[in-house]
């Protein structure tokens, strides 16, 4: 925790309630969200029972009356999984696949959840339905689902999308709770310290009483023991006798239909708080929409596409991890690729993420101490000498580009770095000669001779090169034809196994 | 200096890797205690292949360090062809031997036998320069597999050196999705080979014999970092600070005249009842005003080895403390007067070193660590950077913390166990000081 | 005072959950002791009116016997394929030897009794046994010896394979767990508690052996298998040659602080006769509260009230308590707005606050 995030802390028990914990918004709600809640028996990974629905609507209350039963949980899964395959209008499930020319950045698919506990449900359900026997038709809708929940819950750990929404973990990136986080660690306890009137200690005693309505997968114990166990115990005998149970399945669906219910409620508020909080909307976010779609189409419908070309023969992404080191590598560099886009993206509208950024050395603070002119080469060059105060995690090192915060068309490479003590170095800062001329806008509107600029503070904020990262994904696969490639792209000894096709993703075209 | 029987350990081993990868061996992982003579060695090796016919590629991992090793290259194998490949933006340091080529452009690399010095990145984007005889990577434990595999064009054969008690890299992705990958592309690249049985038989997997920067008596305390022995280069007694310091304060004379053995010394005081605040300790900070004033003082003297005993001077010093806040609060205290001193923190002080270092404890403030302040990285680049003489400063409630940490292993399936491997450092690292007499509590001023 | 002999089976059972519980606030007194003494939390949080949350579903102890039932079925069919695909055993040719009581599944064994007997009997034949094939055993029972713990603790080890090579025997622990392995995204807390009971297995198992004077010719390995299900299905998932050196060392340095912490209360006098009065007893210790204490306590909530009226900076979590060590929350409030420092410590975080507080105008 940085001295930083401890100060708005205190700021918060000093307000008495949570506070903004940044100057916008960094989630754009779609105008067409939907809403997922599920409930899981206890020591099972499938669910139990489901709720979905758009807001303002009553959910959908689906259940299985025998949440061990693969069958029952099966068929309980049907009406998600075409809901959800075209709500995401995935390739095969829909007359209108989501493309790269669709431009619409409000109206796009999200889904959001309670907490991270149902983001995970959609691992179970790759795992559970991924796999299928050789030969078998991976076009279905059971397999084509588990890819999709695969996609989504990968893509739940992209830094910045906007399709997965923890709403939990979104509450508390957007707002500063004077609470400890393990009691605010599920929906219920930050929507009420959010929605409670009155004093801190109203809010925080609220906050408390409502960690007693869970919001995970499972149910209070007593429930199970009292009343779901006993059902559900009825049912398996009703089954083995070969009569009729339905009316126990209706009984448990009507047990498990509130709680579903519940939380898929406070999902819903979760997104009316996002909806009506007053800060705008980070410009950035356009940008953080658009990579969620790309992403969407160039991996998700890229590979359904190819599944419905070859529904036996497809390839298929494994649950667990990524078998083939060059895929791993590849998307390791994709995804650290996506981080520097995300944070970049926000970072030039947000003066409280700008804060951050400079507290963990990303962004660095300097203060311009002079200005001369020289020569890059054959080119002429402006050069300025700042003093920097550098934070603990800084990169600043030759040869990285920086943008002058306010203005990220800026573009200044370090050319050189002095350290006078720990905290500060002074840093020559070169600006090539496409850039002399030009104002910097933010600031003092100047170009960079000009010697106003001199004693102003500004701020350095790395320049975007994801695409070296993008690049590097490319490389790596590309490397395999090096005569190096024995060593670097070396089979690894398989090992346990299961019975998933394990499968490399193909070098694909224009992935660029 | 010279340790005529560790002087031929290390010629042996270049013997070996020099036999490997001029015969049929394709790889080579050497693992470096500090201050080994990492790059020397890597240097000595690389110069005998080129001997051979050899083209040689170098990886280093900033701009700065390949420029070291071209440098050091130009002045030590002056007849050796030597190119430092750049980026077209970088300017030539003006400090580059005239006999080491600059060039921008990879397609310009001679094909004659010699050695072309990079970064690691540069290397990954260059093309058109045929391929090498070997690709050879300094501080090979700070690039991840990721990385490394793009450099599968260079070469058939790699030399990976670097030390493994480093702070590693930070990953700056959640990358559990690859934490049970058979090759997690973001661990070290040597980590990788280390681990994985098929390549470690097609391997020459060896080891720097000496630790040449620390005392001979300081030695055996690092060693708890690392999983693989090492000898000291030093001779017994060649390396100490000596001080006739008369402090009134109960431990501190007695501190600092433990120095003169070449041990490090730790220096307690007490922990307030009401705890301390987390990143800076203003008490500390002050302590170590007070030791590099006794340290400076005209009595105190440096012995390193064969040079005559001198004063210690306030560039002989380095202090080092985990947070930047401490950093700054230690800056304050030294003031004006001991502008020279260099105060940093750990990831800093990689591949520095001074004849005498002061260091805050790595959990001094921590009352209840975590898996995370476990990590021993820090404590052992800390415990690493010294020539001469060590003191350690603490809240005398780290001895309590470290022996009653409770370590748990949450990392991914077949992972490693880091904190509990970090765990056991710790303990035996502070036991051995303990154990030995070294732990002085420091009166109040 | 309750003698040893008085204590409970159940206690000497539950060694390991008690050794766990105390591992998660071993600063705490009431913790402390409520392991010690087996006192259980819930039924404290009950008399003090507080409701307890950490009851366990009936689904899930269905699960986890269901699950290990299947494990062991046949000879333990499904544990040995799984255990060769990982390749913690080089065959699937194995002898399969049952411990299990049959209550739990198991075909011969009728009480602990008989099962820590059969137990003994076991591996005091095995260093002269001349058997070549692999053994897989279910629920070694096993004694820790007095002055663990207090008093004699019984402990099963869930699964077990033993090897002869050329230099003996060698025994490798397992612990099976139902929660589903997701490769990375293991669930940490889940996988931290399986690899402490392995750990403990194996601390134990040596204590054992060396209690039955065979240590010298029995290795025990500290690379041990840990076993999971695949997400969704009953099918284990082997995760072999698990590092189980430091978690068996925390096992040994564990049971003996909690042992000498036993033996001072002890030696104090435990002022509590009855049940109740031991209720009492833990109730009214000294506790401190983490916001760990949330996920497993159910006094959490009356110690955070202390915290609270104490104005503790643990209400605000862990690390900000650690920024502001002693400093109370109104205090470090008033530091923030300027208030003047009353000594060293204040001035610092004063310092600190301030220069991290700062704004882009």
């Amino acid at each position: 925790m940085s001295t930083r995030e401890l100060v708005r802390q205190l700021r918060a028990a000093e307000a008495g309630r949570p506070i903004p914990r940044y100057s916008t918004k960094h989630l754009r709600v779609s105008s067409s969200p939907l809403i997922v809640s599920f409930i899981r028996m206890a020591g099972e990974s499938r669910p139990w029972g489901i709720a979905y629905g758009r807001p303002g609507e009553s959910p959908e209350i689906l259940a299985a009356g025998d949440g061990r039963n693969r069958e029952a949980v099966t068929a309980m899964l049907h009406p998600l999984a075409e809901v959800l395959l075209k709500y995401c209008r995935v390739e095969g499930w829909t007359d209108r696949p989501l493309t790269s020319e669709d431009s619409d950045l409000h109206h796009f698919p999200q889904i959001w959840f309670p907490g991270s506990r149902h983001v995970e449900m959609l691992h179970f359900l790759e795992f559970a339905y991924s796999g299928v026997p050789r030969g078998a038709d991976k076009s279905a809708l059971m397999p084509s689902f588990a890819r999709l929940c695969g996609w989504l819950f990968r893509h739940s750990n992209h830094p910045g999308q906007q399709v997965v929404v923890d709403s939990a973990a979104a509450l508390r990136t957007a707002f500063v709770f004077p609470a400890d986080p393990v009691s605010i660690s599920s929906l219920s306890p930050l929507v009420t310290w959010l929605t409670t009137d009155g004093d801190l200690q109203t809010r925080r005693a609220a906050a408390i009483a409502a960690r007693q309505d869970l919001t995970e997968l499972s149910l209070d114990p007593k429930l199970d023991s009292k009343i779901l166990e006993p059902l559900v115990a009825e049912r398996q005998r009703l089954r083995q006798a070969g009569q009729d149970f339905a009316e126990v399945d209706e009984q448990i669906r009507d047990r498990l239909g509130p709680h579903l219910e519940r939380r898929w409620r406070l999902t819903a508020t979760a997104l009316d708080l996002f909806k009506t909080d007053a800060r705008p909307e980070n410009p950035g976010t356009e940008n953080l929409v658009a990579e969620s779609l790309n992403s969407l189409v160039k991996d998700l419908q890229y590979h359904e596409r190819k599944v419905q070309e070859d529904p036996e023969g497809a390839f298929t992404i494994h649950p667990e991890t990524d078998f083939d080191a060059a895929s791993a590598a590849a998307a390791y560099l994709l995804l650290t690729a996506s981080q520097q886009r995300a944070t970049l993206a926000l970072l030039h509208h947000d003066k409280e993420l700008l804060g951050e950024a400079i507290e963990n050395g990303t962004a660095v603070r300097s203060t311009i101490a002079g200005i001369s002119e020289g020569r890059h080469g054959s080119r002429r060059a402006v050069f300025w000498t700042v003093n920097a105060t550098v934070g603990e995690q800084t990169r600043l090192r030759e040869e990285e580009k920086y943008s002058i915060y306010g203005d990220s068309s800026t573009e200044v490479v370090v050319a050189g770095i002095e350290r006078v003590d720990s905290d500060t170095w002074i840093v020559k800062l070169r600006w090539s000669s496409s850039h002399i001329r030009r104002p910097i806008t933010g600031y003092l509107n100047a170009p960079c001779p000009d010697p106003l600029w001199v004693g102003r503070e500004v701020v350095l904020v790395p320049r975007d090169n994801s695409g070296m990262a993008r690049d590097a994904a490319f490389r790596v696969r590309g490397a395999k034809a090096g005569i190096g490639a024995w060593l670097t792209h070396s089979k690894p000894p398989r090992r346990h196994l299961d019975d998933l096709p394990v499968s490399d993703i193909e070098l694909r075209d224009g992935e660029s | 200096m010279s340790n005529p029987a560790v002087d031929e350990k290390y010629e042996a081993l270049r013997h070996r890797l020099a036999g490997t990868l001029s015969g049929d061996g394709r790889l080579a992982v050497v693992k470096a205690p500090p201050g080994s003579g990492k790059t020397h060695t890597l240097l000595e090796v690389v110069s005998r292949l080129v001997g051979d016919g050899a083209r040689i590629a170098i990886g280093a991992q900033t701009n700065n360090q390949a420029s070291d090793i071209a440098r050091r290259i130009g002045k030590q194998h002056p007849r050796m062809r030597c190119v430092r490949l750049a980026s077209q933006s970088a300017a030539p340091p003006t400090d580059l031997p005239p006999n080491v080529t600059w060039l921008t452009t990879p397609r310009d690399i001679p094909t004659t036998p010699g050695v072309t010095v990079s970064t690691v990145s540069k290397w990954q984007v260059s093309k058109d320069m045929g391929e090498f005889d070997l690709f050879a990577v300094d501080e090979a434990w700070q690039l991840g597999w990721a990385s490394f595999m793009q450099c599968a064009v260079l070469s058939e054969k790699f030399l990976m050196i670097g030390d493994p008690g480093q702070i590693p890299p930070l990953v700056p992705v959640p990358a559990l999705r690859w934490d049970t990958a058979p090759r997690p592309p973001h661990l070290a690249a040597p980590e990788i080979v280390l681990g994985d049985e098929d390549l470690v038989a097609q391997a020459l997997v060896d080891s720097l014999p000496a630790c040449r920067r620390l005392p001979y008596e300081s030695v055996d305390f690092v060693k708890p970092f690392y999983d693989f022995d090492f000898d000291a280069y030093a001779m017994p007694g060649a390396r100490k600070v000596t001080t006739t310091a008369d402090d009134q304060r109960p431990g501190v004379s007695a501190l600092l005249r433990a120095l003169d053995d070449g041990k490090p010394v730790v220096g307690t005081r007490s922990t307030p009842d009401r705890g301390l605040t987390g990143q800076a300790d203003p008490v500390l900070a002050r302590e170590v005003h007070t030791l590099v004033q006794h340290l400076t003082a005209a009595g105190s003297r440096v012995t390193i080895d064969d040079a005559a005993p001198r004063q210690l001077t306030p560039t002989d010093i380095g202090v080092c403390a985990t947070h930047r806040a401490m950093v700054g609060e230690i800056h304050r205290q030294l003031g004006d007067q001991f502008a020279g001193v260099r105060v940093d923190t750990p990831e800093r002080w990689q591949g520095l070193e001074r004849p005498m270092m002061v260091i805050i404890h790595p959990l001094s403030g921590v009352m209840d660590p975590t898996p995370f302040d476990i990590e021993t990285g820090r404590l052992c680049v800390m415990a690493s950077r010294h020539q001469a003489g060590l003191i350690i400063l603490a809240r005398d409630h780290v001895e309590a913390s470290i022996m009653e940490f409770i370590p748990t292993a949450a990392h991914a399936p077949g992972g490693v166990d880091v904190v509990g491997i970090g765990h056991a450092a710790h303990r035996k690292f502070w036991s051995a000081l303990r154990d030995q007499g070294r732990i002085f509590e420091l009166g109040e001023a | 005072m309750p003698g040893l002999d008085e204590l409970s089976d159940d206690l000497k059972r539950n060694t390991r959950g008690r050794f766990e519980q105390w591992v998660k606030n071993p600063k705490c007194d009431a913790n402390t002791i409520s392991a010690v003494l087996n006192v259980r939390l819930s039924a404290v949080a009950e008399k003090l009116s507080y409701e307890p949350n950490y009851a366990q579903s009936p689904f899930a102890i269905q699960r986890g016997n269901a699950f290990e039932k299947s494990l062991f079925y046949d000879d333990a069919r499904e544990l040995v394929t799984a255990l060769t695909k990982a390749a913690a055993i080089s065959t699937e040719d194995t002898k399969f030897i049952d411990f299990r009581l049959r209550l739990n599944g198991g075909s011969r064994v009728n009480s602990v009794d008989e099962a820590l007997a059969e137990s003994v009997k076991f591996l005091k034949a095995l260093p002269e046994s001349d058997q070549r094939d692999t053994l897989v055993v279910a629920a070694l029972t096993i004694r820790i010896p007095k002055g663990v713990m207090l008093p004699e603790a019984t402990l099963v080890i869930d699964a077990l394979t033993a090897v002869k090579d050329d230099v003996g025997w060698l025994l490798t622990v397992g612990e099976v767990k139902v929660f589903p392995d997701r490769g990375g995204h293991t669930d940490p807390a889940e996988i931290a508690t399986a690899r402490a009971q392995a750990g403990v297995y194996v601390h134990a198992l040596d204590l054992a052996l060396q209690t039955l004077k065979i240590s010298q010719q029995i290795r025990i390995n500290r690379r041990g298998f840990l076993v999971f299900t695949k997400p969704g299905t009953n099918r284990p998932i082997v995760r072999a040659d698990e590092d189980l050196t430091y978690q068996a060392i925390r096992a040994d340095t564990g049971f003996d602080r909690l042992d000498a912490i036993a033996q001072a209360l002890l030696a104090e006098g435990i002022p509590a006769e009855s049940t109740d009065q031991l209720l009492e007893f833990v109730a009214h210790s000294k506790t401190h509260f983490e916001d760990s204490c949330w996920a497993f306590c159910d006094l959490a909530a009356r110690c955070f009230d202390i915290a609270l009226a104490d104005d503790s900076p643990m209400v605000l979590g862990r690390d900000s308590a650690a920024h502001l060590g002693g400093i109370t929350v109104t205090r470090a409030v008033e530091l923030l707005n300027g208030a003047d420092p009353e000594d060293e410590m204040e001035s610092t975080l004063q310092v600190l606050m301030r220069n991290s507080d700062w704004h882009m105008p």
